[in-house]
């Protein structure tokens, strides 16, 4: 199985990846500094004890550099080009970095710490890299081995379940 | 002076003696894994040792603490060096020339350099340590909150300056850090600003996942897109670790500087590592004769990261144990250590117990060279590493990450915290917006505020506390100089200094 | 949530349950048939101690030696697990404690006063006045130093100066800062309060070069200080001074005894509210004569360290004594700490 199996999913990603622009992207995450920092200041002047003294007095110039930033950005014209397909493989890559790195925050959330970055490798290396079932267990063996050791057994760090409270340690 | 020599020799044979050698292999060990792995590095590893040396004498338990040290921070350059992952804070200013360097097929070479720059660096500082310790008082005494409050403004303005050509997108960053800085409880002020209801930014945004988020996690990202193994060079004809060692000696006045900056830093509490190496850095990229050249593989650049990086603990040292005020997150853990042990920091541990400090030290500069010179042999089987295919790195680079992030304060939210600035960070890396800045925000933040308020509170409210110590004045008056200077320099030559020297390759 | 507790199936768990499941019928006396508990003796499993601080610190290392020697107390073969459970200035652990199943398999240390600065200033989600408490091992007390060539040699002096004595101090919410802002109103001095060094070293650190005047902090810390001549000390919260130090005056010769019961740092042990008696007279037994024993005696003697004990009741009092104190000086504290 591997992810192109899903035709219609892989489309529906594809048509978004090559419609937005990088600039789109950017403007937004500016929007969203801005919105942060807008609120910081707010709050900032109703702290008592000069608590709100620094966030103002730091927080009204970055407000300024980030429209200056904002307006720079913006006028730089962007081109609307169709993106050759080398392109676009190249920002699915992308997207995909980004969606394993999502997955495996969802899955340590939900399956806890050792069984879900376990479930992520067995996709990773299974889906992404192809390997075998044999060097799978090898790699997913020695992240075993390393993590149970250093973080269970020396650190003794009680490790986070998920949300189900799955137990985690192995008893050794 | 000489009773100091004696007392040295006679605690290097106690070192050297059954089961003391055997606790400084052990704690190099631990020190060189917990370096390397993302998210742990010193602290987690002293925290982790302080309690299972209980029942110790004193002097193995320092040289348990001293060795884990300086196994840290070499752990932390191996990763930064192969995988573009800083260990721990204070490597992430070394990803800039060593990674590079792997790209380029040198990556033994980079392991030759860190070893010897760190080994030597840290001997540097712990000797400075050692010469100062009978005027470490009256500096200390020198330090006070206005002193801080410009030293720290010194960072931040150099934050500021090093714009990557682009000051205005820099200075937007850097005030953004600040204000993320400002998250959580302020003790000077007791309020808990910008709360939003919850309990987890109590303590404000932590450093570790965000540098884990904006290193490691940000870096997996990129390598998803890149090439199918880090070093990219087409021969097969690599330079070797010794190469590595014979640069260092070639250099040494970058060597030299770069290793009293760091000692320098690390006097002053608060700063750490990350601006240790920082601050040299910044300095070997204006006196180079090509400054253009830096980010992709420069021998100076990192000889200076890390020879300022290890300089720093010896520094570092002087606060702490003259006064019990770390200078260093590092030293605040060992600081627990020695008190654990019943030693106070202060005068005793300079005179009565000058032996267990001086084991410290011996034990810091023993380890140092232990690990260099295990980074010398391995150094071959460990560059291997580059050589891998990528695809199979990522997602253990992910995992440990995951994992070294939770173990900070048992709290899923650190990851999550660690996964969000994973994203933020490719965004800042993609359209050139620096991460360093960020990071420096957000250690210099609290300091800044901090030193500011107390400052204010011993004048009564007058500003001119801090123009009329004469230690102030001293410093505004350097910082004038060195901001003129780099500014001269940047007009004259056209400076834009690659921070980030993956930025380049983005589209 | 019981998260961690769960997911540990600590293999020795085990094995002491099956244990204990073939001891059940022996020794009932110590189970206890009041209210919940059930059928058992106690304690069958490990038990938590919760350190809500980090490493490093005073309470780490007593909360460390706890766990280590008072096993040695319990009955039956199990262990007492130190946990540090750091963040939000100790409430994280607090609420770990506070919120944990009423079973004394989870206690933990308490700060107090520390507590009842923040619960005058804030809501916490906790109730001190609910926390089963099982006993205290250290009481520390306060003192307040100067430089040795500081201007004010005495109380005296600094009641009778023109200008603000500058007091160095912690955060506005921490024990110190409480027990400083109560010491200075009750004793007329005219003070002007520096709050944010992070420990007693940087404070020290201001005092002897002159950036301030006066510190009040812990005889623990204050003592190695004193005694290689770096600072002085000027006043104790005691009854007696200490022994390092016996020509110091003390609050009650100056006549301002009732301050000693304010200023005081107390580390008491306690768990979740509505423990069963039974359970805590357990936890209490244990913990006394852990202290009394030769080991922790030894063990403190090593790290210059003391050990004030105390029962449960001593702690349920001491609690709620302080807690009308501070009462009165509600008012004045956030005058002079919280207001704008």
């Amino acid at each position: 199985m591997s992810i192109d199996d899903q035709p219609r999913l892989v489309e529906r990603v594809e048509t978004v990846v090559s419609r937005v622009t990088p600039r789109q992207i950017e403007l937004l995450f500016l929007t969203l500094l801005l919105i942060g920092v807008v609120y910081q200041v707010a709050r900032g002047f109703g702290y008592p004890r000069l608590a709100g003294h620094f966030p103002v007095v730091v927080g009204v110039p970055t407000i300024l550099m980030i429209l200056y930033v904002f307006r720079d950005r913006f006028t730089v014209s962007d081109e609307t080009t169709e993106l050759d397909s080398e392109e676009l493989q190249d920002r699915l890559l992308l997207a995909q970095g980004f969606a394993w790195v999502l997955l495996l925050f969802a899955l340590v959330v939900g399956l806890g710490l050792t069984v879900g970055c376990t479930v992520f490798l067995v996709l990773y290396y299974r889906l992404k890299r192809e390997f075998s079932w044999t060097r799978l267990a090898i790699y997913v063996g020695l992240f075993l081995v390393f993590v149970i050791l250093v973080f269970q057994l020396v650190l003794q760090i009680p490790l986070y379940g998920g949300v189900f409270g799955i137990p985690q340690s192995i008893p050794v | 002076m000489s009773s100091t020599l004696e007392l040295l020799a006679s605690a290097l044979v106690i070192l050297f003696s059954w089961p003391n050698i055997g606790f400084a292999i052990a704690g190099v060990i631990i020190g060189l894994v917990f370096g390397a792995i993302p998210g742990l590095g010193s602290v987690i590893s002293l925290s982790l040792l302080i309690p299972l040396s209980f029942g110790m004498e004193p002097t193995a338990a320092m040289i348990l603490f001293g060795t884990a040290m300086g196994g840290g921070k070499f752990g932390g350059s191996i990763t930064a060096i192969l995988m573009n992952t800083p260990g721990t804070a204070g490597n992430v200013v070394s990803t800039f020339e060593g990674y590079p360097l792997s790209k380029k097929g040198r990556s033994e070479e980079a392991i030759g350099i860190s070893a010897t720059a760190s080994a030597l660096g840290a001997l540097f500082g712990l000797v400075i340590l050692l010469l100062l310790i009978p005027v470490a008082e009256t500096i200390i005494l020198a330090f006070g909150a206005p002193e801080n409050f410009w030293i720290a403004l010194i960072g931040i303005v150099a934050v500021g300056i090093l714009g990557e050509g682009d000051i205005a997108k820099s200075l937007m960053i850097g005030g953004v850090a600040l204000m993320l800085s400002f998250i959580g409880y302020s003790g000077v002020a007791g309020v808990y600003r910008y709360g939003v209801g919850t309990q987890y930014l109590w303590d404000g945004i932590q450093l570790i996942p965000v540098i884990i988020g904006l290193f490691a996690i940000t870096e997996s990202i990129r390598l998803t897109r890149e090439a199918s193994t880090i070093d990219q060079s087409d021969t097969d004809d690599h330079s070797t670790v010794w190469d590595g060692v014979v640069q260092v000696f070639k250099h040494p006045i970058v060597f030299f500087r770069s290793a009293t900056i760091g000692t320098l830093v690390g006097l002053i509490p608060g700063l750490g590592g990350l601006i240790a190496s920082f601050i040299s850095y910044f300095q070997a990229v204006q006196s180079s004769s090509n400054p253009d050249a830096f980010g992709s593989g420069v021998v100076e650049g990192f000889i200076a990261t890390e020879a300022a990086n290890d300089s720093m603990d010896g520094g570092a040292l002087l606060p702490t144990v003259t006064f019990g005020i770390p200078g260093s997150p590092v030293m605040a853990v060992l600081l627990g250590g020695f008190l654990f042990h019943g030693l106070s920091p202060g005068l005793a541990l300079l005179t009565d117990d000058l032996d267990v400090l001086l084991m410290l030290v011996l034990a810091l500069a023993l380890s140092n060279v232990v690990s260099s010179t295990i980074g010398l042999l391995l150094g071959g089987k460990l560059a291997n590493i580059t050589r891998v295919p990528v695809d199979s790195i990522i997602p253990l680079i992910l995992a440990v990450s995951v994992f070294g992030v939770f173990a900070l304060r048992n709290s899923i939210l650190d990851v999550f915290v660690a996964v969000l600035f994973g994203l933020v960070g490719y965004v800042l890396v993609a359209f050139d917006y620096s991460r360093i800045t960020l990071v420096l925000g957000l250690i210099l933040g609290p300091l800044i505020e901090s030193a500011f308020h107390q400052s204010l509170q011993a004048s009564g409210g007058s500003y001119l506390i801090f123009f009329t110590r004469p230690v102030s004045v001293g410093i505004i008056i350097a910082m004038a100089v060195i901001i003129g200077v780099a500014y001269n320099k940047m007009g004259q030559q056209d400076i834009s200094m690659d921070q980030d020297p993956m930025d380049t390759e983005e589209a | 949530m019981h998260d961690s507790d769960d997911n540990n199936w600590m293999p020795s768990n085990r094995r002491r349950f099956l244990k204990q499941v073939g001891a059940v019928g022996v020794g009932a006396t110590l189970a206890g048939c009041s209210g919940g508990g059930g059928g058992g003796e106690y304690p069958q499993e490990d038990i938590r101690y919760i350190i809500p601080y980090g490493p490093g610190g005073s309470f780490n290392l007593y909360g460390q030696a706890l766990g280590e020697f008072m096993p040695n107390h319990l009955p039956n073969d199990v262990d007492v697990v130190a946990e540090n459970v750091e963040g939000a200035g100790g409430r994280r652990g607090a609420n770990e404690v506070y919120q944990s199943d009423p079973d004394g398999y989870t206690i933990g240390t308490w700060n107090v006063p520390g507590w009842i600065v923040t619960s005058l200033i804030e809501d916490t989600e906790f109730d001190l006045s609910k926390v089963s408490w099982v006993g205290r091992y250290r009481e520390g007390i306060y003192g307040l130093v100067t430089a040795p060539d500081s201007e004010y040699s005495s109380i005296e002096d600094m009641q009778q100066s023109d200008s603000e004595v500058r007091f160095v101090t912690f955060g506005r919410s921490a024990t110190g800062t409480l027990v400083m802002v109560v010491a200075t109103q009750a004793m007329e001095i005219d003070a002007r309060y520096i709050f944010g060094s992070n420990s007693s070293s940087e404070g020290f650190r201001d005092v002897i070069s002159g950036d301030a005047d006066a510190m009040i902090t812990s005889l623990t810390a204050i003592r190695e200080w004193v005694q290689d001549d770096r600072l002085e000390l000027n006043l104790v919260f005691d009854d007696e001074a200490p022994d390092w130090a016996s020509d110091t005056p003390t609050a009650a010769d100056l006549g301002y005894e009732s301050l000693n019961q304010a200023a005081t740092i107390q580390h008491l042990v306690g768990g979740p509210p509505e423990l069963p008696d039974d359970r805590v007279s357990i936890l209490e037994q244990a913990l006394l004569d852990t202290l009394d024993s030769d080991e922790m005696q030894s063990w403190a003697e090593e790290n210059e360290v003391p050990i004030t004990p105390g029962d449960s009741q001593e702690a349920a009092d001491t609690v709620s004594s302080m807690r009308e104190t501070f009462g009165e000086y509600e008012d004045v504290f956030r005058e002079e700490v919280f207001s704008e």
